[in-house]
């Protein structure tokens, strides 16, 4: 059988400091068993053979009672051999009533046959007490006289005297019974402490018997027998059952937990009780065979019991060994476990604390997300909202903003929460449309709603919405409103505004036509009597002329050019003024070849003069043509004419770049004037030269600048006295 | 017969005028003057105080201004040109209007010619001149069918 040792089991107790705490190193202690109670089988087998022995010892009692002194049978009395005690009527009974008693304590139950047991054991422990006591006392109070009970002089069944020694060992065994406690742990000890004695002493006398059995004649003395057979075995059987009747306490704990040392303890105790006896039978046995003598016979047994109780020992050793084994391995691989957990455990927590760490970063990012959000809906000056339509028409506020709150006059967020979307508005077949078209096309984009707040007020708003569903079925329209009552009231301001504007721009136009209509009425019946003095003066100075003198004549002549000139004013007036009164029609002008066509005319009207004409190709802008044509056609016919007195006279019509814009330009090398007096130039019928010189009604330049203004642009002139004059005019895109 | 110039004219120094214009050419006309647009239908279908003309004889030319009383020139034109007695009658229309919508509606309702008065009577007298010429002698008049 192999021995481990120390060494291939190293039991360090330096451990490293660990999550789970020290293991704790197991020392085996009595006490320990405590945490391995006995399985209840085992507690039940004791329990019941405890029951099977005193039954036992009650049937031996009443076989000695009824076969050993009724009957009177030698044998049922405990006398195998002449000279053994025989059992007494008194120690059959009462061993006999100690045995029922020990039957009724061995009940499960806490019910009065435990209580009437223990009353019996004390009754009887008692009763034997004041026997010991008696003898102690020398038989003084004569008790054993007394329990004899004998009716004239005969032995009586029913005496309970008894020999000293069984008034002991009955009496162990009765207060044993009594001392047993179900429940308590403290006095099982005393109790324990008689059994030993007694079921030593028992023992002892049983031996006795053994040796007197194996019928070797010098030792076959009465006197050492002490005890009659029946009783020692009836109260070593009944003390071993006071033992096994409780097996969870004091002495027996040893031998009912589960553990392997309780197992050895069961199996190897009974043949520790019963070796010796048969080594000392062995020894008996063979001196009686005259193989040995009693010296050589002790020397045998005392080898063969050294020898028993080595094997015994090794045995146990070997067990012990074993489960000792075991139980390090159990342990090494508990500390490993332990580490492997342990270092695992490490690893985990590592993880745990990354994950834990980018999680916590998570939340901080959602939660600054949601935060913004949050920030951003609550800042918004738009009301957003979110309801939940019902079925049945109108719908519970479950979300807003603190806009919305604002907007619908609510309190409080609770003023508005749940609130009917239906009590918002002001006509209820407008929501059902409105949520109708929803559910429908599930966004609605700027429908205008007739709203009305918590207040009562009412409101126009712009709603936007959009229905959703959750994961879970749930239905939801998120609205965006938008207060518009002011825009549109505004809107109407502006379409009253719009109306009574194309109101006073008709009545404009109409005006203008009126005047329009007026001037050329005016022009045309101005230029009637004009007509008669100039057709008149024609006639008299042809027809008539000698009843005038060259006086006369002159200023006949003089009235003729007057109404020339008025004719010509009247013309010029009216077509200032058509020029007001008229739309441009807008279209791309080729102002080359416009310029080219009017001096042409010019040319063809007077073929005499010889102008030297500089007109840049391609000068385009975009403008009214005939308008144009006027301005090109007055610019013109002033440069023809301011350059008359010119040998030779130049015109140029081009473009230039002037502070970054195009111009065109109309230079003459005519007398030009003085910039001093050029602001006056754009009135009507300023003129800066003398009539008779440079005739002209002075209205020309007025309509220029009149047509240039009309398109948008500039006109200015730069000139100098003799050195011609530049007219520049712009015209925007 | 000399031919009939018939001037529609309401202004009497107008009338005048342009009498004395036709005149000096020297070509032979008989000028006859109606200031208004009644008198000028009188004249032409022989009613009213015409009665008793002989409209076989009607105007070789006629000259029509357009502002006159009662019955516009246009409206004289009208009558004239829808009228089959007068129907082919050359009107000129002899105006001062420079507008636009005179030239257009006189020319759609079928004016033969349209020529703006100037003021300077010299230019005047040359202008009738030409008319005079072109219309009573270059020009073939329409045949006045029998009614």
């Amino acid at each position: 059988m192999a021995t481990a040792t120390e060494k291939d089991f190293p039991f360090s107790t330096d451990q490293p400091p660990s999550f789970l705490g020290r293991v704790e190193s197991e020392s085996i202690q009595v006490s320990n068993t405590k945490n391995y109670p006995s399985p209840p089988r085992l507690e039940r087998g004791f329990v019941w053979t405890a029951r099977i022995l005193a039954a036992s010892v009650a049937l031996l009692c009443v076989l000695v009672m009824t076969g050993g002194h009724i009957l009177d049978i030698p044998l049922l009395r405990g006398i195998f051999q002449p000279d053994w005690p025989q059992m007494r009527p008194g120690g059959a009974w009462l061993l006999m009533i100690c045995a029922f008693a020990l039957l009724m304590r061995c009940t499960n139950t806490h019910s009065r046959w435990q209580s009437l047991g223990q009353n019996i054991a004390g009754a009887v422990a008692l009763l034997v007490g004041t026997v010991c006591l008696d003898w102690l006392l020398g038989g003084w109070l004569e008790i054993n006289e007394r329990l004899e009970f004998s009716q004239d002089g005969q032995p009586s069944l029913f005496s309970l005297s008894l020999r000293p020694l069984s008034a002991f060992t009955i009496g162990s065994a009765a207060t044993a019974i009594w001392l047993l406690n179900q429940h308590a742990s403290d006095k099982h000890y005393l109790g324990d402490g008689l059994v030993l004695l007694s079921g030593s002493v028992n023992y002892m006398i049983l031996l006795g018997y053994v040796i007197s059995a194996v019928d070797i004649p010098k030792l076959a003395v009465s006197e050492h027998h002490y005890l009659p057979l029946y009783t020692a075995l009836g109260s070593f059987l009944l003390v071993i059952a006071v033992l096994f009747s409780r097996p969870t306490q004091g002495l027996m704990v040893i031998f009912s937990s589960p553990l392997q040392g309780s197992r050895l303890a069961r199996q190897w105790l009974p043949v520790l009780l019963f070796l010796p006896p048969l080594f000392l039978i062995l020894d008996l046995l063979m001196e009686k065979a005259g193989l040995t003598n009693s010296f050589t016979g002790k020397q045998i047994i005392l080898t063969l019991q050294a020898a028993s109780l080595a094997i015994l020992a090794m045995v146990s050793a070997a067990i012990l060994n074993r489960s000792d084994s075991q139980r390090r391995k159990a342990m090494r691989e508990l500390r490993s476990a332990h580490a492997t957990l342990e270092e695992r455990v490490r690893v985990r927590t590592n993880e745990l604390d990354n994950i834990n760490l980018r999680l916590q970063n998570e939340v901080a990012e959602k939660r600054s997300l949601a935060e913004r959000y949050h920030s951003l809906l609550n800042n918004l000056p738009l009301s957003v909202t979110r309801y939940v339509p019902h079925p049945l028409g109108g719908g519970a506020l479950v979300e807003f903003n603190p806009s919305a709150r604002a907007l619908f006059d609510a309190e409080s967020t609770e003023e508005l929460l749940g609130v009917n979307t239906r009590d918002l508005t002001q006509d209820p077949q407008e929501e059902i449309r409105f949520n109708e078209a929803l559910a429908i096309h599930g966004i609605v984009r700027g429908i205008e709603l007739n709203l009305k707040t918590l207040r009562g007020r009412p409101f126009i708003a712009a709603v936007t919405a959009y229905m959703i569903k959750d994961k879970n079925g749930m239905v939801y329209c998120d609205c965006v409103l938008e207060d518009v009552t002011e825009r549109k009231a505004a809107e109407q301001r502006i379409n009253d505004l719009n109306a009574s504007l194309s109101q006073h721009s008709a009545e404009l136009q109409s005006a203008n036509q009126e005047l329009e209509a007026f001037s050329y009425s005016v022009s045309h019946d101005l230029r009637a009597p004009l007509r008669a003095i100039d057709g008149f003066s024609q006639i008299i100075l042809e027809d008539h002329s000698s009843a005038l003198d060259g006086a006369g004549q002159g200023y006949l002549r003089r009235v003729r050019a007057a109404a020339q000139h008025m004719s010509n004013l009247i013309d010029d007036l009216l077509r200032l003024s058509r020029i007001t009164g008229s739309e441009l029609i807008i279209a791309s002008v080729d102002l080359s070849a416009l310029a080219q066509e009017i001096v042409d005319q010019l040319q063809t009207a007077e073929p005499n003069r010889s102008v030297r004409f500089t007109i840049q190709p391609g000068l385009t802008c975009r403008g009214d043509r005939s308008m144009l044509r006027i301005v090109l056609s007055n610019l013109l016919d002033n440069a023809w004419k301011f350059t008359a007195s010119r040998a030779p006279a130049e015109i140029v019509v081009g473009s230039a770049t002037r502070e970054g814009k195009s111009v065109f330009y109309v230079k003459d090398n005519g007398v030009g004037f003085n910039m001093i007096h050029a602001d006056k130039l754009f009135r009507a019928f300023q003129r800066l030269h003398d009539t008779k010189e440079f005739p002209g009604t002075g209205i020309g330049l007025a309509t220029v600048q009149r047509v240039i203004h009309k398109h948008g642009g500039t006109v200015w002139v730069e000139a100098a006295i003799n050195e011609g004059a530049t007219f520049y005019f712009h015209l925007p895109d | 017969m000399n031919p009939i110039i018939l001037l529609v004219e309401d202004n009497p120094d107008d009338a005048l005028l342009t009498q004395l214009a036709f005149k000096k050419s020297k070509i032979a006309n008989e000028f006859v003057t109606v200031s208004n647009g009644e008198a000028a239908l009188d004249y032409l279908f022989g009613t009213g105080t015409y009665s008793d003309r002989d409209i076989s004889q009607q105007p070789a030319l006629i000259l029509l201004d357009l502002n006159l009383p009662i019955i516009t020139g246009l409206e004289v034109l009208q009558k004239i040109r829808s009228d089959p007695r007068t129907a082919m009658l050359p009107t000129i229309i002899l105006t001062s209007s420079k507008e636009e919508q005179d030239l257009m509606n006189t020319y759609k309702s079928g004016c033969n010619s349209y020529i703006r008065k100037p003021v300077d009577s010299e230019q005047f007298a040359a202008a009738a001149l030409q008319l005079q010429m072109y219309w009573l002698v270059l020009n073939t008049p329409p045949p006045i069918g029998r009614l």
